[in-house]
């Protein structure tokens, strides 16, 4: 009765739990979050002191390797599962009442929830139970390639192949879409944060310097690329020497991030190659006439659709706003729920 | 899909001051120097679908997200700033189709069972017939109960006050037969010297204008008559009632319960009277 009360006061939601960003999107009004899954964590004397939230989203990321000792900026999510349960469900609750504008009564939305097509049943499971426990009322569980491909505006439901490969913070996800299932999903565990492990790792074997995550992932952003291409740029990054212990500068090439960049790359390129080998021929000739789209944050990384474009010998084609196309999607099916019935995934 | 291509196609060739996305394309391609075929090369396309889409021919092409795409594609290999193209297609394009009549979210038809088949028309069929049978049943039977208390009521009148002496006879009762129809058969009293078996005993008369058949059970069970009688002849049975008659050809049958002749037609259907004689 009062959740059924609760229910009616609350908007439904779709949201894009991400192992870098969470972005909710509320039925009637689209996106209205979009936030990095970073929560700050404060405790006060001594290790069985009790835990309060400093801060979550953007204003906890600022903190991420700036904190203080009683401070821990924590990033739950990892490889695009739960990493840490407690936190995360804290996280989403912050957000979901972050995204409602009612303070009378706590909110008891309807929520779709996306999750990689690799995770497991117990993965799967913490997501929806951090869910509930955040406060929904009912969760529904929809894959990441499914939700991208119809935020990217893929005809998923035609009786044709439609491939999307999503590449997020976590993992890579292909899937390959026809009538409205998925016929082909394989996941990598690569994504944005290997790209920034591969750049830390690389400066400090060849340089001998020691860089933070927040250093790597603006060295990715700024001149991070995923094929020779004819331009070289430049940037300028400061970090600590570690035969000195000293903070020093230093000027990293695009070529040498190609470089550092190879191995997880590579991963994403036996991915989409193995999808393509495990796709039934008629959807693999809709897909070589039509090509596949790639959405997520690493379709940003520069000539990574020329990178998949020269392996695979296929077209390939960024989406618009990749950043947001799986919730886009997932928004899509909320509005939608009816008829989109199907395409949730059970545990 | 031709014809919407052909009208796209149509739209798109009219004089507009500024060039469609295709010439844009075209023109940029000319001049870095590339040809259909490098730019197909480059772009992983084949070089039919380049040509389409620099002249227009957009039923050729995939689904608008992959030319949204492929425009983008086109633009930054030829040096051109990718997005306004990409806007400009996508008014150009047919708007992707409703998802709410795609074939695989539309409403499922379960899966039949074989043997359980179940169709309304048939359904609607059946209860029709087991209303008409039911009608058939009940229908004689509520009159058969109606004569029964009738003749209760009958029988019990000259008990309860001094009557004539044909009031005491043996009662009959015609199933089926309406109110009007019933009364209380004088029946001349049986002698006293005869044996109470005999005075159960009761006489049928049939008389044949014309050929019939005729079945008759006794109330002991025993079918007393099952044949075809011949026309101009007469029969008489004697049994112990009630008896259960069928007689075909009905209407050129004279019936009669001892003395008291009984009308067929009120039981015939379809010429074939079926009664009961108590």
């Amino acid at each position: 009765m009062l959740g059924f009360l609760r229910s009616y006061f609350s908007n439904d939601l779709a949201i894009d739990l991400g192992t870098a960003n969470t972005l909710i999107y509320v039925r009637g009004k689209g996106i209205v979050l979009d936030e990095p899954s970073v929560v700050a964590i404060r405790q006060e004397g001594g290790p069985n002191s009790k835990k309060t939230i400093q801060a979550v989203g953007r204003e906890a990321k600022q903190m991420l390797g700036k904190t203080p000792g009683n401070i821990t900026a924590i990033r739950p999510m990892k490889d695009g599962v739960i990493a840490d349960f407690t936190i995360t469900e804290q996280m989403l609750k912050l957000f979901i009442k972050k995204v409602h504008d009612n303070k009378l009564f706590s909110p008891s939305p309807r929520i779709i929830i996306c999750v990689p097509c690799g995770s497991t049943q117990v993965e799967r499971r913490a997501i929806r139970e951090s869910a509930i426990g955040a406060g929904s009322g009912q969760v529904f569980l929809i894959e990441e390639p499914m939700a991208a491909a119809i935020g990217a505006d893929l005809p998923v439901a035609e009786a044709t192949g439609s491939m999307v490969v999503d590449v997020g913070g976590g993992t890579t996800e292909v899937g390959v879409i026809s009538l409205g299932g998925m016929v082909y999903s394989g996941s990598v565990r690569v994504g944005g944060d290997k790209f920034d492990e591969a750049i830390i790792n690389y400066i400090r074997r060849n340089y001998g310097m020691l860089i933070g995550e927040a250093t790597a992932e603006n060295i990715k952003k700024g001149i991070g690329s995923a094929f020779p291409g004819s331009e070289v740029r430049e940037m300028e990054v400061k970090g600590r020497n570690l035969a000195e212990g000293i903070p020093r500068s230093f000027t990293i090439s695009s070529n040498e991030i190609l470089e550092a960049l190879t191995e997880p790359l590579n991963q994403i390129v036996s991915a989409v190659k193995s999808a393509l080998e495990q796709t039934p021929p008629e959807l693999g000739a809709d897909i070589a006439e039509k090509g596949m789209v790639i959405t997520g944050g690493g379709a940003l990384l520069r000539d990574l659709d020329r990178l998949l474009m020269e392996e695979t010998g296929l077209p390939v084609v960024a989406a618009e706003d990749p950043l947001t196309c799986v919730v886009r999607g997932s928004g899509k099916a909320l509005e939608k729920m009816e008829h989109f019935g199907p395409i949730f995934t059970s545990e | 899909m031709t014809d919407t291509a052909d009208r796209q196609g149509a739209e798109y060739a009219a004089p507009v001051e500024a060039p469609s996305v295709g010439e844009a394309l075209s023109r940029a391609r000319c001049s870095v120097g590339l040809s259909v075929d490098d730019v197909a090369l480059q772009l992983k396309y084949s070089a039919r679908q380049i040509d389409a889409l620099e002249k227009g021919r957009y039923g050729e092409l995939p689904e608008s997200a992959f030319v949204r795409g492929m425009v983008r594609n086109y633009a930054r290999l030829v040096k051109l700033d990718p997005e306004p193209l990409a806007r400009q297609i996508a008014g150009s394009l047919a708007a992707p189709a409703a998802i709410d009549d795609a074939v695989p979210f539309r409403k499922p038809i379960p899966f039949s069972v074989p043997g359980r088949h179940v169709n309304l028309g048939y359904a609607v069929l059946s209860l029709g017939a087991l209303a008409v049978m039911a009608a058939v049943v009940l229908w004689p039977g509520e009159r058969a109960t109606g004569s029964k208390l009738t003749f209760v009521a009958a029988g019990q009148a000259p008990a309860a006050a001094p009557a004539p002496s044909a009031a005491e006879g043996v009662p009959v009762a015609v199933v089926g037969t309406p109110l009007a129809a019933i009364a209380p058969l004088p029946v001349a009293p049986e002698p006293a010297a005869a044996p109470a078996a005999a005075a159960l005993r009761h006489r049928i008369t049939l008389r044949f204008d014309r050929a019939a058949w005729v079945e008759v059970r006794g109330g002991d069970g025993r079918i007393l008559a099952s044949e075809v009688n011949a026309a101009g002849t007469t029969r008489v049975l004697e049994g112990v009632p009630p008896f259960k008659l069928v007689i075909g050809n009905s209407r050129h049958v004279h019936l009669s319960y001892g003395e008291r002749p009984i009308d067929l037609a009120r039981h015939a259907r379809l010429d074939v009277a079926r009664l009961t004689l108590e």
